[in-house]
Order: structure tokens, then sequence, then C-alpha cells
């Protein structure tokens, strides 16, 4: 009798812990198997009138409150208004998975494969010349057209770089004329926090700096990389750490462990500059106390951007085996100028930055590129602000 | 500034004591399933689990006593699944504590978004988090008072519990079975002693120590939970524990080495130090702390060995 029950209850227990696994969403095998939740409702008329099947293989986790929630929103949009039928894989963190999710999915009759950051750069653009009937767009990333001959890939990659600039002239302006209660000008510092030392989260670095100079070379700026990208606490502690050391404003391109930055902001009533989607207008509502603090977003309009790319594939104003780069004048990268950023930052300091948009859009400023740059290149920078 | 300045200042020396707290608590938890001889591998899984349930217990019930509660309900429930498949499944302890490890992160994102709608974070709910503390007395005293007081009500319950989980150990009946089952359990069976209850019951202590660890880091440091937000503490504090000899006052000591060097590797950044140096520290302590430890431990051997 004992026995039965100790079997019912390990029963049991096997059946939640399936049901939890498929809640982290990591690598479904099957390919009808719809991830949990924030998958997009397959349209029901999907593939009587065109509409396009794309699958999104997010080589991280949603719910980042930044790029891959950004990008998923673009894929959402595809499904709302292009009547696609759409699907979004979560691999996770694991990058041993990825290789088995490409294959699996360009095994299945999807039309477009989307996929994005430098982590799955390579693995995409071995994967895509062996199947030259599917089509594969790639964002964050540059393809080499050397290495990807089949014609059936699209890269879509970002000035991000332009976005960082505009924060470094936005942070290093307001601590020097805005007057800000919370910024003490006589501390000539400000502060940079990054998910971790990598080309893509150091041309943030590198246009953030350019952008402080641009202004007044007179600034230090004090630089941490959390090491991780989900350790908020971490992220918290670091932040702190600038703020205790003199930083008055902190840029912080730190991926899903920004909200660490934005508590510390919050517990040491300093600014922080938010990194890729509108971190204001995501927690005015929840949390209006953190969101009091970000001063404004380096937006990196991932979503959009993706959007306008199956468009224009759709048009035939955006082709296969092009490299698009998106920056300020298409809107893809830019500052968030939400209510909070107009109601704190002086009327003067705007018109200044709109100036400089200009400037950079028109290519009158023309903004350096870690992705241009050695890594002795970006360290010598990185120190001589510090 | 420079680096001695800097470690001395009393903001460095508040962050210590800070960092250390998540780290202390799973650590004495994982002294006392030692002690009872389980390695608690799932230290990490529990953590999370009643980080998880603790945010979402304090929104649901409207205050921070049901929060407090539904955290340490859940780090017992999951608690008890280990114990149940380890006591008396007889599956093996590593194997159990990674399956709750991989289990939490998955379980914890269903719930989550299940509960939010949300899967990165819960800072839609409204959380409650422990008070800070302001001592009387020491607070007034001009540096020390900055240091020592204005913690989060779980730091001093951690300092406690090292005085409790002391006394437990080694002054009280239980804590002797419980180094007995530990020692020797066939030894222990043999005069009567119920080898399974004993560690069961050692488990479950484990598990609320870890579950105050795990709540402080999204009620305390933080004030809300985000997807695996623990990020290797668990098994740091089992490094922590084991370096400390499984015992309450080693567990305190080792922490505090480990928080210190997470605490430096927040600050020598800003220095022009490379970063992937500095995140290497915590790690690089703990090999040199063992290596320090074993070569004592073997000397005394040698020396005891000579005496004979």
């Amino acid at each position: 009798m004992k026995r039965k029950w100790n079997m019912l209850l390990a029963l049991a227990l096997a059946a939640v812990m399936t049901v939890s696994m498929a809640g982290c969403g990591g690598a479904p095998s099957g390919g009808d198997k719809d991830s949990s939740g924030a998958s997009g409702t397959p349209d029901a008329s999907g593939g009587e009138d065109g509409g396009q099947k794309i699958v999104y293989l997010v080589n991280g986790n949603l719910g980042d409150k930044g790029f891959y929630d950004s990008a998923a929103s673009g894929i959402q949009m595809m499904a709302d208004n292009l009547g696609a039928e759409t699907k979004i894989i979560e691999m996770g963190r694991d990058e041993t998975s990825y290789e088995s999710n490409f294959l699996d999915v360009s095994e299945q009759d999807w039309d477009l494969i989307v996929c994005g950051t430098f982590s799955v750069s390579e693995l995409a653009q071995e994967v895509a010349p062996q199947y030259p009937d599917k089509n594969y767009l790639i964002f964050d990333v540059t393809v080499d057209f050397d290495k990807v001959t089949t014609g059936n890939m699209i890269g879509v990659s970002y000035y991000s770089n332009q976005g960082a600039f505009l924060s470094g002239v936005l942070a290093a302006k307001m601590l020097l004329q805005s007057g800000d209660a919370r910024i003490d000008s006589s501390k000539k510092m400000l502060g940079f926090v990054g998910s971790m030392d990598t080309s893509g989260i150091n041309d943030f670095l590198v246009g953030y700096l350019e952008g402080v100079k641009y202004v007044d070379p007179e600034i230090q700026v004090l630089t941490s990389y959390v090491g991780s990208f989900e350790d908020v606490t971490k992220c918290m502690e670091m932040t702190t750490q600038l703020y205790n050391q003199g930083a008055q404003i902190v840029y912080a391109p730190a991926s899903q462990s920004i909200l660490g930055a934005a508590t510390a902001a919050a517990n040491s009533d300093k600014y922080l500059i938010a990194c890729d989607q509108d971190l204001y207008a995501q927690l005015a509502e929840s949390d209006p106390n953190l969101a009091a603090t970000i001063l404004s977003t380096s937006l990196k309009n991932v979503g959009d951007s993706l959007f306008t790319a199956v468009q224009g594939l759709a048009d035939g104003t955006m082709t296969y085996g092009n490299n698009y780069t998106l920056g300020l004048d298409s809107g893809a990268v830019g500052l968030a100028k939400n209510e909070n950023y107009t109601s704190i930052v002086p009327a003067e300091i705007q018109g200044e930055i709109d100036e400089v948009e200009a400037k950079i859009v028109s290519g009158e400023i023309e903004v350096a590129s870690a992705f241009n740059m050695s890594t002795e290149e970006v360290v010598a920078l990185r120190d001589s602000m510090k | 500034m420079n680096l001695i300045q800097y470690i001395c200042s009393t903001e460095f020396l508040y962050m210590w004591i800070r960092v250390a707290t998540p780290i202390l608590l799973a650590a004495l938890g994982a002294a006392v399933c030692n002690k009872a001889g389980v390695v608690n591998l799932g230290l990490e899984g529990i953590m999370l689990i009643s980080a998880l349930f603790g945010v979402l217990g304090g929104a649901m019930g409207g205050n921070l006593f049901w929060g407090f509660l539904t955290g340490v309900g859940s780090a017992l429930v999951v608690s008890a699944i280990f114990a149940y498949f380890h006591l008396i499944l007889k599956a093996n302890a590593t194997l159990c504590g990674t399956a709750i490890n991989t289990a939490a992160t998955g379980l914890t994102v269903f719930v989550l978004q299940l509960a939010t709608g949300e899967k990165g974070n819960s800072s839609s709910l409204r959380s409650f988090s422990f008070p800070e503390v302001e001592i009387p007395l020491i607070k007034d005293i001009p540096v020390v008072g900055d240091i020592l007081s204005g913690h989060n009500a779980l730091t001093y319950t951690a300092i406690l519990m090292v005085v409790l989980v002391y006394i437990l150990l080694y002054k009280t009946p239980l804590g002797l079975r419980m180094r007995a089952v530990g020692e020797n359990p066939n030894a222990a069976s043999s005069v009567g002693q119920d080898v399974v209850k004993i560690r069961f019951i050692a488990i479950i202590i484990c598990g609320v120590l870890t579950g105050l660890g795990g709540m402080y880091l999204s009620m305390g440091y933080l004030d809300m939970f985000v997807r695996d937000m623990v990020a290797g503490r668990g098994f740091i504090a089992l490094a922590a524990c084991s370096m400390g000899q499984s015992t309450p006052v080693g567990a305190l000591i080792s922490s505090l080495v480990f928080a210190f060097f997470d605490g430096l590797s927040n600050i020598l950044q800003v220095l022009q130090i490379p970063s992937q140096f500095v995140q290497m520290l915590p790690y690089l302590a703990t090999i040199a702390g063992l290596t320090v430890f074993s070569i004592q431990q073997s000397m005394r051997a040698k020396r005891k060995m000579n005496r004979l």
C-alpha cells in the first residue's frame, strides 16, 4: 500500500516537472508545439492569402524589457499586419542547443527564419547555404556574403553607436548645464555599466564616450561590466558603486539586468540612461519610482526594423543577398523623447540634442564604431576617460 | 581615489555586509545539511523558488507577512521533495539537487508568467520588502553606525542564525544526533537513532535558511523577482560552507571572504584593471583559500603523526 502511494507521488511530481520544463520554453523539438505564451497567434487565414510562415529563434529569453522583447514585438507586428503565421522559439543561453534548433527549423516548412546578434552569427551563416530554398534574416550582424553565396540571407544591423553618442551628449550636457537637483555638476564624472565586454556592447561604449567628449573632453567616464546578462543584483551593486564614486549619470546597456541599474539609480537618487527599449514607458505604470530615474533610453527599434525589412522584402525595396545598416535617419536608433525626458531635460538642451541629431544624419558628425576598432584601441579609449 | 582608501570607506564595508547576506544564509543551511551527512546541491534552485514565491505571496496576500510565509513555505515544500526522493526513494543526492536546480529555472518562469503575464520580472506586482532596521545606540556612533546600522532585517537575521545554528549543532541533543548521523550513520542507527528522520529535519532546516537567502534577493536587495536572479550564489554558498568546514562560524568567515572579493570586483573595474580579470577574482580567491586550508590540514595531520 505504502509503495503504491510512493509511486503515485513520484508520478505526480514528474508531471509537475514536465509542465515546469515546458514553461522555460527551451528547445521544443516538435515543430507543431507552440512555445508558451509570447508566441504570435497563428493567423486563421495564414497561408491562403499569401501569409508567410515566419519563425524567430531567440538566442536568449524573452522578458528582458529590451532587445529580445523588441524583436518579438516586430514578429507580432508581422502576424497582426501582414497575416503571417509566426512562432517564437526561446533557445535560452545554452549555445550548444542552437545548432540543432537551427537545423530543425530549417528542415520544417518556414518561409523565413529570423535570428539575431553575434552569438548566432557564425552558425546562421553556416546553416543558410545548406538550405538554399529557405530564407534567413539575421539582425544586429552584417552578413559575410563571401561565405553565404546562396543569396537567401539578408542582414539588418544598426548604428547603435549613434544612439549611444546622443546619450553621451545628453549626459554631458545635463551634467554641465541643467543644474538639476539630482546632479552635482562640480563632479565632472559620468558612468557606464555594460553587460559584457564584447564588441556589441562596446559599440555603445565607444559611441557614448565620443558623445561625452564631443561636449567636454575633460569629463571622466567610469566603466564597469557586470559579466553576466542576468545578474541583476550584481548590476545593482556595480551601478551603485559608480554613483558612489561620483558618476552623476550612468548609461546602462546592461541587457536583462538593467532593472538592477534602475534600482541603484532610484536608491542613489540619480539619473540613468537606459538602452534598447523605452524603459520609462515600460515601468511608468508598474513602478513609477523606478521610472522617474530614467532620463531617456537610447532606442534600438529592433522590432520596427524587422517589420520594415519583411515588408521591404515583400514589395521589392529590399532584397536578399544584401546588408542593410539602419541608423538615426531611418528611426531605427535614437533617443526616447518621452514625457519624462521633456519634463526633466531643459528646452535648451533638448534643442541642442536635436541639432546634434541633425548633424549625425547629415554626416557632419561621424561616430566611431567598436566594430571597426581593435580591442586595444577600445581599451585605450576606455582607460583614457577613467 | 586609491584602492586602500576605498576598501576602508564606510560605503565599501556597508556593501560588504550586504553582499555577504544571501551567501551566508544559504551557507548556514548547507552547513546543517553537511553536518548531517547530506550534500544539498539544490540550494540554487531553492533560493530561486523562494525568491519568486516570496514576492508572489506578498503581492497576493497584501502584506509582508504573507510574502514571508509563502517564501519559506515554498522552500519547505521543495526541500521536502528533495528529502523524500533522497532519503526515502534513495535517489542520489547530487542528482536530486541538480534536478531541483534545473526544474527551478523553468518553474519560476512558468509561474511568473501565469501570475504576471511576463517572463522577465515581477515589476508589475506590488511587492513587499523586508524593512531596513536602524539599531538604536549603534546607529549614533559615527563611522561604525554607518557600517553596521541600517541593514535589511534579513541581514541581522542571518547574523542571529549563525548563533542559533551554532547552538543547534553543538548544544542540543538534536544537533548531537545530526553530527552523529553525519559522521557515521551505521553507528548512529545501531544505537537506535532514526537516520532518515534526523536527516529529514536537517534538510528542512537547510531549506528554511536557504529560502531566507533567496527572499533576501527579491525582497531586500531588489523589490522584485527577476528570472535567474540567484546567478550562482547557491553554488558559492556551497563552496563557502565546505571552505568553512561546515561549521557556522566557518561559514560566516568564508562567506565574508567571498563577499569581500565579490565586492572588490564591483569597484576594481573602475580602476584600470581588465574586467575579465576582476570577474575571475572571487573564484581565484576560493582556490587560494582551499589550497591554504588543505596545506594547513596536511601539516596538522603530519604533526599529529610525528607526536605518535
